[in-house]
């Protein structure tokens, strides 16, 4: 049984930093912390101080790959997040450009990438629909 | 009809045809046996052929180094006067008259066999490999004349290349350490997360590049009128000066290179081929490719490859204002954009449910990228509520359900991990070859699934098979044992395989019987001498060491006739103090090789020498004591060891190029060079060297000269990659067992050669057991001491 909390230390750890966020937002912890550090504290800050830990042993668990990924996935996730909050028009508009390149390309030999346009047709379009069913579910 | 082919059409037409018919002429001519050979190793093998003419293209271009990596097709009625020689390489020999040589190998062959005692037939033709860089095919005629024949022949050909292209390294863990960080690029390239991240990255620039049109075409109430068209296009009316000047050198930039390539599509695909210069492009922006070119003097692709990067550039400098504004737009839109309420309280609670579970029951190396997009979610939804995070409550019923949730999932997660721990792997089943070839030779480059055995796979055969350094089957031996060097005994048969040289080195050193086996009697780049530091004779003394060894002390003189008797080899110290100061006149010690210049480009441009030396524990932990001292410098001297200073002291090594190598001036006659030769700084008795990337066979003779002492060293077997560095055959007792000792660290494996009926032996039995161990994963190699040895026929 030790050997397996010594091989899923990491792991461990992290799950707890997950409890533990979980317990932060159901219960005022910060105020239990701001008196044993006689200041005040706010709930973000607790929250960005355990996912900056979080991240450390992901990393250290992941290695290069984690540290690669990271600024990729921001970067990923930023994009999304500027299709979704754009106008539903050029979204639509875009797919259909997509659409209509796709041929164009096809016709010209250019396979790839044709067979880009037709992915990027597809992916707008269903960022265009998560975006008509989520966007006044989510976003004021 | 006549009226089309009115005069001037006519004119025009009757050179064009009677240019063609000339050329027609002019190209055609009878085909020798020579060509339609070169034409049949290149289209039907797959080889690359270098074309003699007789005129422009001549053997003796090609032993100048004309068409580098080309195959040159002889035949064995008309190979030139000298036969075949060192440059004359790589060769394809076909055999259509008797042909003997004694070059590289003695052979012999005629249009129907070829044969070599010392290379292996491979389906009757002939593949020598040679370590001297000599690359021959020989091939008897009669293997290429019948479509059946010549059929079996190309799959034994694809085959052999296979088995030349099995990596053979011997330290997987200092390969895999050594795994180039563009290794982890080129796996990272094709994880999720960068296939994600590059069609973020092409959405991004279509907006860019699209921004204007979608702005135009999304107009509500508003026709589209010309002018709007001309602003459109009119995209440099507000540009400053540089962004135009940059714009209009651009598109003529563009124009020169789209006419360049519509130039190259027509020489080489006879029209304006689209895809073609798509991918000549992209074939052009490929740096191995035009590091390729380059070697091969291909500067038009290097040429093209700037040319396209400062189109790029200018590009990406032209975008970069919208780069700007966009992402500007972008960043205002994410950070003014406002979460509901009810989605931030009910999203925090469930994106960490669900990392928990991820977390819980996923492995994280696996998984880590979905719980760094959680942790980015939920900071995103935290950073848009930092102001109103106090105000989110929970209901107790909520609260509970959600902590039960996160303990039933953490509950569950861990239970799994214990079973797993518990329970057996379940493994899948593969084929051991798992290729669809015809024709597999070894050696062959297994890459095993993950929890992966092999299927049953039976061989016969008079060869040994061996898994990475692990003997599976031996004829004419009723049990394999695969042990450690440091049980060797020199009894009975036994191979010792190739290893780690730091591992080759400190089993010499505890082993007196090992260190015996592997002297080499001829020189090899691979030697032995006594520490020159320790000496203290740097003018020439000779000098005595004893060495304890606890049952008696031995005497030892550096006289050039090093004695490997030395105790039990284990560790022995000497004083610092006995390091003396050199006298002014001391003259530094040298070495003198000797190269033998059996090849004539040895393929080196200096000469690297890697020193191994047993490095100790200064703090004197380690026992090491000197135990009395007698006399000088040139004294005899009595030290102390003990076994835990053994197993404190490691192998250390140091690497220094000895001198620049010019090469053999002539083939066959030694080169002798001699120059300093300034050795690590060590306590240790012994120093080994290897010289790199120099074949034992090059060696002719190796001297130090400390002062006026002339040192041999002591020559240990060397060998690169998986091999056998020496073995015992007793054929006397067939049935007799076999042991198999290995270097580093290795499991006990042993195994009773059981032939089932077809007098099979399966050697999945012992290949499993490995895998099961943890021993074999990943890739690992199967291979014989004989090379192309066919494991599937076609």
């Amino acid at each position: 049984m030790s050997s397996l909390f010594v091989e899923y230390k990491l792991n461990i750890l992290l799950i707890l930093i997950f409890f533990l966020n979980l317990l932060l937002f159901l219960f005022p912890l910060e105020k239990t912390l701001g008196k044993i550090l006689k200041t005040k504290v706010k709930k973000s800050y607790i929250f960005f101080a355990l996912m900056i830990l979080g991240l450390l042993i992901i990393f250290a668990l992941a290695k290069l790959s984690a540290v690669f990924s990271f600024p990729m996935l921001i970067f990923s996730l930023f994009v999304f997040l500027f299709g979704f909050l754009s106008d539903r028009k050029y979204i639509y508009l875009l797919a259909l450009i997509s659409l209509g390149l796709t041929p164009i390309m096809l016709i010209l030999k250019m396979d790839q990438i044709a067979e880009f346009f037709a992915q990027t047709c597809y992916l707008l379009l269903v960022l265009g629909v998560l975006k008509d069913i989520f966007y006044e579910k989510i976003f004021e | 009809m006549k009226k089309y082919l009115n005069k001037g059409k006519f004119k025009l037409l009757i050179p064009i045809l009677f240019i063609g018919v000339v050329a027609v002429f002019l190209t055609s001519h009878a085909q020798t046996k020579l060509e339609y050979y070169q034409k049949v190793f290149e289209k039907d093998f797959g080889f690359e052929i270098y074309k003699q003419d007789g005129k422009e293209k001549t053997i003796d271009d090609f032993l100048a180094g004309d068409g580098k990596g080309k195959h040159l097709v002889l035949l064995s009625s008309s190979v030139p006067v000298p036969g075949l020689s060192p440059g004359l390489s790589p060769v394809i020999l076909v055999c259509d008259s008797p042909f003997s040589s004694d070059f590289p190998v003695k052979f012999y062959c005629d249009s129907n066999n070829a044969s070599s005692n010392e290379v292996f037939s491979v389906d009757g033709f002939l593949r020598i490999d040679s370590e001297q860089n000599i690359d021959l095919w020989v091939i008897p005629e009669s293997l290429l004349l019948t479509p059946e024949k010549r059929s079996e022949t190309s799959e034994f050909f694809k085959a052999v290349k296979k088995a030349d292209k099995a990596p053979l390294n011997v330290d997987k863990d200092k390969e895999e350490e050594s795994k180039s960080f563009l290794d982890f690029i080129r796996e990272f390239s094709k994880t999720t997360v960068f296939e994600t991240f590059s069609i973020a990255v092409s959405m991004f620039f279509i907006v860019i590049l699209m921004h204007r049109i979608l702005k135009l075409l999304s107009q509500e109430d508003k026709k589209i009128s010309l002018s709007d068209i001309k602003d459109f296009f009119n995209i440099n009316k507000n540009m400053p000066l540089y962004q135009r000047i940059i714009f209009f050198g651009t598109i003529c930039l563009i124009v020169i290179y789209l006419i360049l390539m519509s130039f190259i599509s027509i020489k080489d695909v006879q029209g304006i081929d689209l895809g073609y210069i798509l991918s000549y492009s992209i074939d052009c922006l490929n740096p191995k490719k035009i590091i390729t070119g380059v070697s091969t003097g291909g500067y038009f692709r290097l040429i093209v490859f700037f040319y396209e990067a400062v189109v790029i550039t200018l590009i990406l400098v032209l975008l970069l204002p919208s780069v700007v504004k966009i992402l500007k737009s972008a960043s205002f839109k994410i950070s003014h954009a406002g979460i509901k309420p009810e989605v931030k309280k009910y999203s925090i609670p469930i994106l960490i449910l669900i990392s928990l579970l991820i977390a819980s029951f996923v492995d994280i190396s696996e998984s880590y990228w979905f719980l760094m997009l959680m942790m980015l979610i939920l900071a995103f939804i935290i950073f848009k509520s930092k102001s109103d995070l106090d105000f989110i409550n929970y209901s107790g019923k909520e609260k509970t359900w959600y902590i039960c949730t996160a303990i039933l999932i953490v509950g569950l997660g861990f239970l799994l991990k214990v079973r797993e721990k518990n329970v057996e792997i379940a493994y899948g089943e593969e084929d051991l070859i798992g290729v669809v070839d015809e024709a597999v030779v070894l050696p062959y480059s297994k890459q095993l699934g993950e929890k992966t055995l092999i299927h049953e796979y039976n061989l016969s055969g008079s060869w040994p098979v061996f898994v990475d350094h692990y003997l599976v089957y031996s004829p004419n031996h009723s049990r394999v044992e695969n042990k450690n060097i440091k049980d060797f005994k020199k009894e009975g048969s036994f191979y010792i395989q190739n290893g780690d040289l730091e591992d080759i080195i400190s089993a010499i050193y505890s082993n007196e019987a090992l260190a015996n086996e592997l002297i080499s009697t001829t020189p090899t780049n691979f030697f032995r001498i006594k520490s020159l530091r320790n000496t203290g004779n740097d003018f020439g003394e000779v000098e005595a060491v004893n060495f304890v060894d606890g049952e008696g002390s031995e005497a030892k003189k550096t006289d050039g006739t090093e004695n490997t008797n030395n105790s039990n080899n284990t560790l022995t110290n000497i004083s610092e103090d006995r390091n003396l100061a050199k006298p002014y006149n001391a003259r530094e010690p040298k070495i003198r090789i000797t190269f033998s210049c059996k090849r004539q480009n040895i393929g080196i441009n200096d000469v690297e020498a890697d020193f191994y030396y047993l490095s100790k524990e200064e703090d004197g932990s380690n026992g090491e004591k000197i135990n009395g001292e007698k006399g000088d410098s040139g004294g005899d001297k009595e030290v102390g060891k003990n076994e835990k200073g053994d197993n404190e002291s490691k192998i250390e090594t140091e690497s220094k190029t000895l001198f620049y190598f010019p090469g053999c001036s002539k083939m066959g006659v030694p080169q002798t060079y001699e120059v300093d030769f300034d050795t690590p700084y060590t306590d240790s008795d012994y120093l080994f060297v290897k010289l790199n990337d120099v074949l034992p066979e090059d060696i002719e003779s190796i001297e130090i000269i400390n002062g006026y002492e002339i040192i041999n060293p002591v020559y240990f077997l060397s060998k690169d990659g998986y091999g056998i560095l020496d073995s015992q055959e007793i054929t006397t007792f067939p049935n007799s067992p076999i042991v198999n000792y290995i270097f580093g660290d290795s499991y006990d494996l042993s195994f009773d050669i059981v032939l089932n009926e077809d007098e099979k032996f399966d050697i999945s039995k012992p290949i499993n057991e490995l895998i099961k161990e943890g021993v074999l994963k990943n890739r690992f190699l199967i291979w014989s001491t004989k090379k192309y040895l066919p494991v599937r026929l076609p």
